[in-house]
C-alpha cells in the first residue's frame, strides 16, 4: 500500500468554523485600506492571487493525489487570456476575468483528460514539458498580434463600474480581495463536500472506490484538473489586473516550482498549509534575494528536499505534531488535574 | 541533395546530444524505476566540473576522464544519499524530491559560475571537413562518433560483463536477485552512476556546439524525455534510437517550415511527449503491458 500525503475524509460538518473564519477575513480586508498605504494593499493582493495559484494546486496534489507541475501554464493562459479580451477586444473586466477563468479551464480540460490516463510520474512529466515550453510557445511570432510576442502586452487599469466615486487602485484592491475569498470558499467547500470525499476515496485506494465505491475515477480526476486549473487562470487574470502586463518571461518553470514549494513547505490538503506556503514563497525569496537572485532557487530546492526529508507533510504536519506532543505530554496537571481524575473516576 | 545532405547531418547532429542523455534517463529508470528530472542538471554540473578542471591546467583528456570519475561517484552518491531515502513512498514524493533537487543545481551552477555564458573548448579542433559536398563541423562528427562508442560500450557492458547482468537482474527482479546474492543496494547506485556518467559525455559533447550556461540542458532534457518514450521507457538502445529519430524528425521539420519550425520546437516536443504516453506508453519497439490494479 502507498503511503499519502493529504488530509484523511473530514466530516462536512466542520463547515460552520469555516464560514466564520472567511467572514473575519472579509471584515478584516475591507477595513484594512484604512490602515495601509497604497503599495502595501497592491502587495497584499498579489499575496491573495499567489494564495489562490498555491491553493489550487495544494487541493489538486492534496485532495486528488495528482502532481502537476505545469500550473504555472495555466496561470499564463489566465493571464494571456485576460490581457487579450480586456486589452485587444475591449471587453469589461469582469467579463475578461471569466474567460480568464474559462479559458484556462479548457486548457485543464484538454491535458486533464489526457492525465486521466497517466499515473503519477507520467502525469508529472507531461505537465512539466508544458511548463518547459510555455514561454516559447508565448514568444511564437505567428500569434504575435494577439500575444504580442517576445514583448508581451501592456494593460490598462480597469476603472470601477457604475460609476462609483472611488480610486482605482483602492477598487482593485477590492476586486481581488472578494474574487480570492469567493474562489478560496468554493474551493474549501469542493474539499469538503461530496466532490472533495469521492476524490479523497479514490486517491488512497482508486480500486476499491472504483469497484466497491462504484466511482467513475478518471472523470472525477479530470473534473478536479478543470477546477483547479480554472482556479489557477483567475489567479493568472487577477495578477494580469493587478500588475498591467503580461509577458513571456513572467510564465517560466521557475513559476511552477515557486507554487510547488508553496504546498511542500504549507503541507498538502488544507487551507492553513496553503496560507503558511504562500507566505515563505511571497516574502523569503525578497530577503534572500539580496544576497544574490540565484540564492532564491538554492533555497528552494534545498527547502523541498529537506521537507520531504523531515517534514513531509509540511509546517501543518509539524503544527499538528506539535500539538499532539504538547497534549500527550505537557498537560497542566495542577491543580485541575485532581479534579479531572475525580469526574473521571465518577463517569467510571 | 544539398538540403538532404543538410537535414542528415543536422539530424545527426542534434539527434546524437538527444540521445545521449535520453540512454542516461534510460539507465536510471531501468535500474530504479524513476525519471530523473534532474539528469540534465546533474550533466551541466558535470560539464562546468570539467570546465573547471581544465581551468586548473588539466589537458582536456585527463579534464574528461576525471570527470567521468567524479560524474561517476556524484550519481552513486545521489542515489544512495537522496533518492534511495525515498523508495516505496509515494511517487509524487519522489517527483517533488527530484524537482527540488533539479532547482537547487541548475540555481546552484548559477550562484557558482554566474549566469553568463561562456564557450567550452572542443578536443577536436575548430575546423570542418567535407564531405558529399557539404561542411562538417570536426567536433560535430567526432561526438557522433563518441555518442555511438557509448552507447555500444553500454550495451556490452551490459550483455557481457558480470556486472552487466548483475545490473540487469536487479532491474528484472530485484528480490530474487538478492537472494542469489546480487548486492541490490550497490547495483541500484551503479545504475545512477553510469547514468550521470553517459550525462557528462553529451554535456561535454554538446557544450561546445550551445556554449554553456546554467539553462543549458533544460530544454534538451525536455527532447531526451521526448526520446526516451519513443524508444520506450527503460529501453537504452530504444531510447538512442528514439534521439537519433528525434534529431531527424527536427531536421526535416525545420527544413519544411523554417520559422515555425524553430520557434515551435519545443511546443511540438511536448505535443510528442502527450501523444506517446497517451498512444504508445511502451513506445515504439516495446510490447504493450497489460495493467491489472
Amino acid at each position: 500500500m502507498m503511503s499519502h500525503v493529504g488530509p484523511k475524509l473530514r466530516s462536512p460538518a466542520s463547515g460552520h468554523g469555516q464560514t466564520l473564519l472567511f467572514v473575519a477575513a472579509a471584515i478584516a480586508l475591507a477595513v484594512l485600506p484604512i490602515f495601509t498605504s497604497g503599495y502595501q494593499q497592491f502587495q497584499l493582493g498579489q499575496f491573495l492571487v499567489l494564495l489562490i495559484a498555491v491553493h489550487a494546486l495544494n487541493l489538486l496534489a492534496g485532495v486528488g493525489g495528482q502532481i502537476s507541475l505545469g500550473n504555472g501554464a495555466f496561470y499564463a493562459v489566465g493571464a494571456y487570456a485576460y490581457a487579450i479580451a480586456f486589452q485587444t477586444f475591449g471587453i469589461g473586466h469582469g467579463f475578461a476575468l471569466l474567460i480568464a477563468m474559462m479559458a484556462a479551464g479548457l486548457a485543464g480540460l484538454v491535458i486533464g483528460t489526457a492525465g486521466m490516463r497517466l499515473q503519477g510520474t507520467h502525469l508529472a512529466l507531461a505537465t512539466f514539458a508544458v511548463a518547459v515550453a510555455m514561454p516559447q510557445f508565448l514568444r511564437f511570432s505567428g500569434m504575435e498580434p494577439l500575444t504580442g510576442g517576445p514583448g508581451g502586452i501592456l494593460i490598462d487599469m480597469p476603472s470601477p463600474p457604475f460609476g462609483l466615486e472611488i480610486a482605482s487602485d483602492l477598487y482593485l484592491f477590492f476586486l481581488v480581495s472578494a474574487v480570492a475569498l469567493a474562489v478560496l470558499w468554493v474551493g474549501e467547500n469542493m474539499a469538503r463536500g461530496r466532490l472533495g470525499r469521492m476524490l479523497i476515496a479514490a486517491r488512497d485506494n482508486p480500486v476499491a472506490a472504483a469497484s466497491t465505491g462504484g466511482l467513475d475515477v478518471g472523470p472525477l480526476r479530470v473534473k478536479l484538473f478543470v477546477v483547479t486549473a480554472a482556479m489557477t487562470g483567475i489567479a493568472g487574470g487577477l495578477n494580469a489586473m493587478l500588475t498591467l502586463f503580461v509577458s513571456p518571461d513572467g510564465f517560466t518553470l521557475f513559476l511552477s516550482i515557486s507554487l510547488l514549494v508553496g504546498i511542500v513547505i504549507g503541507g498538502l490538503g488544507s487551507l492553513l498549509g496553503s496560507i503558511i506556503g504562500t507566505l515563505f514563497v511571497f516574502f523569503v525569496p525578497d530577503l534572500v534575494g539580496r544576497v544574490s537572485h540565484s540564492a532564491t532557487g538554492v533555497m528552494f530546492g534545498a527547502v523541498i528536499v529537506a521537507c520531504m526529508f523531515f517534514a513531509p507533510n509540511g509546517a501543518v504536519g509539524l503544527l499538528r505534531a506539535a500539538r499532539d506532543f504538547i497534549k500527550k505530554n505537557l498537560r497542566i496537571t495542577w491543580p485541575i488535574r485532581k479534579k479531572l481524575t475525580r469526574i473521571h473516576a465518577n463517569e467510571g | 541533395m544539398q538540403t538532404v545532405v543538410q537535414i542528415v547531418s543536422s539530424g545527426m547532429v542534434v539527434g546524437g546530444i538527444y540521445a545521449s542523455l535520453a540512454l542516461a534517463l534510460a539507465l536510471v529508470y531501468r535500474s530504479t524505476g524513476l525519471i530523473n528530472f534532474a539528469q540534465g542538471e546533474m550533466a551541466l554540473i558535470s560539464t562546468y566540473v570539467c570546465l573547471a578542471l581544465i581551468g586548473f591546467g588539466l589537458p582536456y583528456w585527463s579534464a574528461f576522464f576525471l570527470t567521468l570519475v567524479l560524474s561517476f561517484a556524484f550519481g552513486a552518491a545521489v542515489e544512495r544519499l537522496l533518492v534511495g531515502r525515498f523508495y516505496g513512498r509515494n511517487h509524487m514524493v519522489e517527483v517533488i524530491v527530484l524537482i527540488g533537487f533539479l532547482t537547487a543545481l541548475q540555481s546552484g551552477a548559477g550562484a557558482i559560475w554566474s549566469h553568463n555564458v561562456r564557450s567550452f573548448p572542443s578536443p577536436f579542433g575548430s575546423g570542418s571537413v567535407e564531405l558529399f559536398g557539404h561542411l562538417f563541423r570536426r567536433h560535430d562528427l567526432f561526438a557522433i562518433a563518441v555518442t555511438l562508442a557509448l552507447l555500444v560500450g553500454v550495451l556490452v557492458f551490459f550483455r557481457a560483463t558480470s556486472l552487466g547482468l548483475a545490473m540487469r537482474a536487479t532491474a528484472d527482479n530485484s528480490p530474487s536477485s538478492q537472494l542469489c546474492g546480487v548486492p541490490v543496494s550497490r547495483m541500484l547506485a551503479t545504475g545512477w552512476g553510469l547514468a550521470a556518467v553517459v550525462g557528462a559525455v553529451s554535456g561535454m559533447m554538446v557544450a561546445p556546439t550551445v556554449f554553456l550556461d546554467p539553462t543549458m540542458m533544460s530544454n534538451i532534457l525536455l527532447y531526451a524525455f521526448a526520446a526516451t518514450l519513443i524508444g520506450g521507457v527503460g529501453n537504452p538502445a530504444g531510447a538512442v534510437a528514439g534521439g537519433f529519430i528525434l534529431g531527424f524528425a527536427e531536421a526535416i521539420f525545420v527544413a519544411l517550415m523554417p520559422q515555425a519550425g524553430n520557434e515551435l520546437k519545443l511546443s511540438l516536443v511536448v505535443l510528442l511527449i502527450v501523444s506517446m504516453l497517451l498512444v504508445r506508453p511502451q513506445g515504439l519497439f516495446g510490447e504493450r503491458k497489460v495493467n491489472r490494479a
